[in-house]
């Protein structure tokens, strides 16, 4: 019976996580989906985003929930800011350009991070209390961060399938000229998914900060994790990136558990590799 | 005869963009295809020359099975074409262009055959002046005959021309029909055209085959299709009452 | 009438006559910039022969220079032979490289664009992650290897010197050859270079492994110069810097990598010296400044200016 109740904690453990990971998946798939430009800075708006919450914690006494509120706008603003700024330039552009800029950028908050914050690991203390089912312990903070990421989430679906804007979000990711035909100010569009994007990103490095502990050089893991459950859901797919968050989440936890934590982001590499070579469109994707 | 293809079905998820088409064409002759759009002419090239592999069926080309083969393979093996949207090497000059088609016709040639080979092909496409331009910098008519001379220096049997008058003025589609003539018979080539400009390709047809909805509706010389009643409703759409 | 051609040879035979001089009238200082200016002019050209040539970008080139490091070390720890030079073994070293590019080369490189850069990120993260998990290997420490190599710089600078001579020597001949033509056409557009008889597949496997095999052979030197071998020789910072180098000489030329990278690295000799805590950032802002001005590189902008030259 033991080993029952450690691979339903695990399950449990992968899960909390898991949803985490789709949010913040949901970010990029979003910019990359719209705008087709690779984000490599991707996990350093999450650091970014901790780092937020941490402050704004230690401080101010803020709690991390009330950091969501401030997230918003702030992840907005950065959005607009990075669009107008960088993004519109490498737009059209070749690939190599937005992958260098991208990275350029994330080589400059990782340091701008590590200047005025260091590199001392950071964590907020246990805010909420436990449950426990069984033997199964569910983490209060990791419960709480979960079923935020799942409403954020799902607010975010029903943006993109039952509103005129979201309509044309999905109708840029498919085909930008046709959009650009039928009325649809593809610039705006560019510049809303930015902002977006780095909203949930930006709320999902808060959610990171309630549950992990990080310091500025965890972004690069989290960007290349972010592109694996990406590229799992399907580009531009966030129901997609909802499931691969869940299915990274899972292995993650159970890579760690039985075999080693070390390993685990092989695991993950050795996985995005695969479904690259035989499946580039995604698990999730419905299109051949 | 130069190409056989044989009950060659090829689809698209749900879409059958060819179904169960018979095509040959005979070594000399100049085929042409045409059909509305969406019709599968452009698909067919595709099959022919190694871009797609069909589902079913079968392409024999000079006696050998080159179904399924992959396209440099066939190009090797003397099949070329042009695109419907033109594709020259932009960076690339006219010239080096050209030289990629002479360099890797699989015919071992010396270099001083291929000098002559390219400036042959370039006096026939009248490109000789914008030889050292690079590619993207030429307006459309001239890299529509840089698509043919590329082709061209592979030596090919069989060129395969896919709506290369498409944007053109009148004027310069008789330019162009005579340049095709020209470099038939001073290549000895057996060609297949994929036209919507009627007028061209009833003037420069032997023969030619109807297709709409990825099946072949008619064949014969330019005059009998033209009056074929059902290459007429396939343009025009069926009479609104009943029958007839 | 100074054209691009004769500028490119005269500075590529300036900088190899200039650059073996240094080893023998340079003083310790200047010796030691050159020899790291070296290192990083063959990963320069290294990863010309892949993404400069082909277009498909290896964010992941720094696998091949670890696996190169790696494999040295292996050889010199437990084959001990006195009369043999380890520099041997980096050539070793680099056909190891060689052939694991032979191995993941071929589903790999039917991936497009971004696809194909995380796609060999990936890899390259990979790597890294699963060697420092292999004890024999070093796990995260690293395999030490003053016990059997001594730190010598006159010969591991002669070493890179010639492997830098080869490399040039072989990115001139590519560029010349009918392999090199197929190569470009591929980058510029690969189904029209297939319907023209380039087998594209074969061709970038060819420029791929022939890249990994420069980069592990330079791997190995390194490892031998450093007296050591770690998992950081696979940091992602390596293979960006490869590709700023060469994007920032122009890529796909012979001129390109040489002065890209000569240029990189004094740029971040420079920065690295005044602003020790902000180079980061500092060059962060440069690449970005690079990638969204002068695209084509230094090259580029030759190229335009004896054009302009030209028509007046």
């Amino acid at each position: 019976m033991v080993v029952d109740i450690v691979f339903l904690q695990t399950l449990v453990n992968g899960l909390l996580q898991g949803s985490i990971y789709g949010l913040v998946a949901l970010g990029l798939t979003l910019i990359w989906g719209v705008m087709r430009v690779i984000n490599l800075a991707h996990g350093e708006f999450i650091i970014l985003g901790a780092y937020t919450a941490f402050w704004m914690f230690t401080l101010y006494s803020l709690q991390p929930l009330i950091s969501l509120l401030i997230g918003i706008p702030l992840g907005f603003l950065i959005g607009i800011v990075i669009y107008v700024g960088l993004v519109k330039r490498v737009v059209n552009g070749p690939e190599l350009s937005s992958l260098l800029v991208f990275f350029g950028l994330s080589m400059i908050l990782q340091n701008l991070m590590l200047t005025y914050w260091t590199a001392d690991v950071r964590g907020l203390p246990i805010l909420y209390a436990s449950i426990n089912i069984g033997s199964i312990t569910i983490v209060g903070d990791r419960l709480i961060a979960s079923v935020i990421a799942i409403i954020l989430s799902t607010f975010l679906l029903i943006l993109l399938k039952y509103t005129y804007f979201g309509r044309s979000i999905r109708a840029v990711v498919q085909d930008t000229d046709a959009a650009m035909l039928m009325g649809v100010n593809v610039n705006y569009i560019y510049a809303m998914s930015m902002s977006i994007g780095i909203i949930l990103t930006f709320l999902g490095g808060i959610l990171i900060a309630l549950t992990t502990p990080f310091t500025p050089y965890q972004g690069g893991i989290y960007t290349l994790y972010s592109f694996l459950i990406v590229v799992l859901g399907g580009l531009g797919n966030p129901l997609g990136s909802l499931f691969g968050g869940l299915l990274i989440g899972i292995i993650e936890s159970y890579t760690a558990t039985y075999w080693s934590s070390g390993i685990s982001p092989a695991v993950a590499f050795l996985l995005l590799l695969l479904v690259l070579i035989i499946k580039p469109e995604g698990i999730f994707s419905r299109r051949r | 005869m130069i190409l056989e293809a044989k009950g060659i079905i090829k689809r698209f998820g749900g879409i059958v963009a060819l179904n169960k088409v018979d095509v040959s064409v005979a070594e000399d002759e100049i085929l042409g295809i045409i059909g509305p759009n969406g019709s599968g002419k452009t698909t067919f090239f595709n099959v022919i020359s190694g871009v797609y592999k069909p589902d079913e069926g079968s392409v024999i080309f000079m006696g050998k099975n080159i179904t399924g083969r992959p396209p440099h393979i066939i190009a090797k093996m003397g099949i070329a074409r042009t695109f419907q949207v033109v594709r020259p090497f932009p960076s690339m000059t006219v010239r080096e262009n050209i030289l990629i088609g002479a360099y890797f016709s699989g015919k071992h040639k010396s270099s001083s055959y291929i000098d002559i080979l390219v400036d042959k092909i370039l006096k026939l496409t009248e490109l000789s002046s914008k030889a050292d331009l690079p590619a993207k910098a030429l307006n459309l008519p001239e890299k529509r005959r840089l698509e043919i001379a590329r082709a061209l220096a592979l030596e090919p049997k069989l060129l395969l021309l896919d709506e290369t008058l498409a944007g053109l003025t009148p004027a310069e589609i008789d330019h162009a029909l005579e340049m095709i003539k020209k470099a038939k018979s001073e290549m000895g080539l057996t060609i297949i055209i994929v036209e919507h400009i009627m007028r061209a390709i009833m003037k420069i047809s032997d023969r030619i085959i109807v297709f709409s909805n990825g099946i072949k509706i008619a064949e014969g010389t330019p005059s009998q299709v033209a009056s074929d009643i059902k290459v007429i409703e396939a343009y025009l759409g069926k009479p609104i009452q009943g029958e007839g | 009438m100074i054209n691009l051609k004769d500028l490119t040879t005269l500075s590529i035979i300036g900088f190899l006559v200039i650059s073996l001089l240094i080893l023998f009238i340079g003083s310790q200082s200047l010796i030691a910039f050159f020899l790291t200016l070296l290192e990083l002019l063959i990963l320069a050209y290294s990863i010309n022969i892949i993404t400069g040539l082909t277009g498909y970008v290896d964010f992941g080139h720094a696998v091949f220079y670890g696996i190169g490091a790696y494999t040295t070390a292996f050889l010199i720890v437990n084959i001990n032979t006195t009369s043999v030079t380890p520099y041997l073994f980096s050539l070793i070293g680099g056909l190891v490289a060689a052939f694991f590019a032979l191995l993941i080369g071929a589903p790999v490189l039917r991936l497009k664009g971004a696809y194909f850069a995380i796609a060999t990120l990936s890899v390259s993260e990979a790597v890294k992650v699963i060697i420092s998990n292999i004890s024999a290997l070093g796990g995260s420490y690293g395999i030490p290897l003053a016990r059997y190599v001594s730190y010598d710089v006159v010969s591991a600078y002669l070493a890179m010197w010639l492997t830098l001579l080869f490399t040039i020597v072989l990115a001139i001949w590519i560029s010349n050859s009918k392999f090199g033509y197929g190569l470009r056409a591929i980058r510029e557009d690969e189904i029209a270079a297939n319907v023209m008889g380039i087998n594209t597949s074969l061709y970038k496997l060819m420029a791929y492994v022939l890249s990994a095999l420069v980069a592990g052979v330079v791997g190995g030197i390194s490892g031998i110069l450093y007296v050591y071998v770690s998992t950081e020789y696979f940091k992602v910072d390596i293979s960006v810097k490869m590709l700023v180098s060469m994007m920032l000489g122009g890529q796909g030329t012979i001129l390109g990598p040489l002065i890209g990278a000569i240029l990189y690295y004094v740029i971040q000799y420079t920065l690295v010296t005044s602003y020790p805590f902000l180079h980061l950032l500092i060059f962060g802002t440069i690449l970005i400044i690079i990638v969204l001005f002068i695209p084509e590189g230094l090259v580029g902008i030759i190229k335009r200016r004896f054009k302009q030259l030209k028509l007046r």
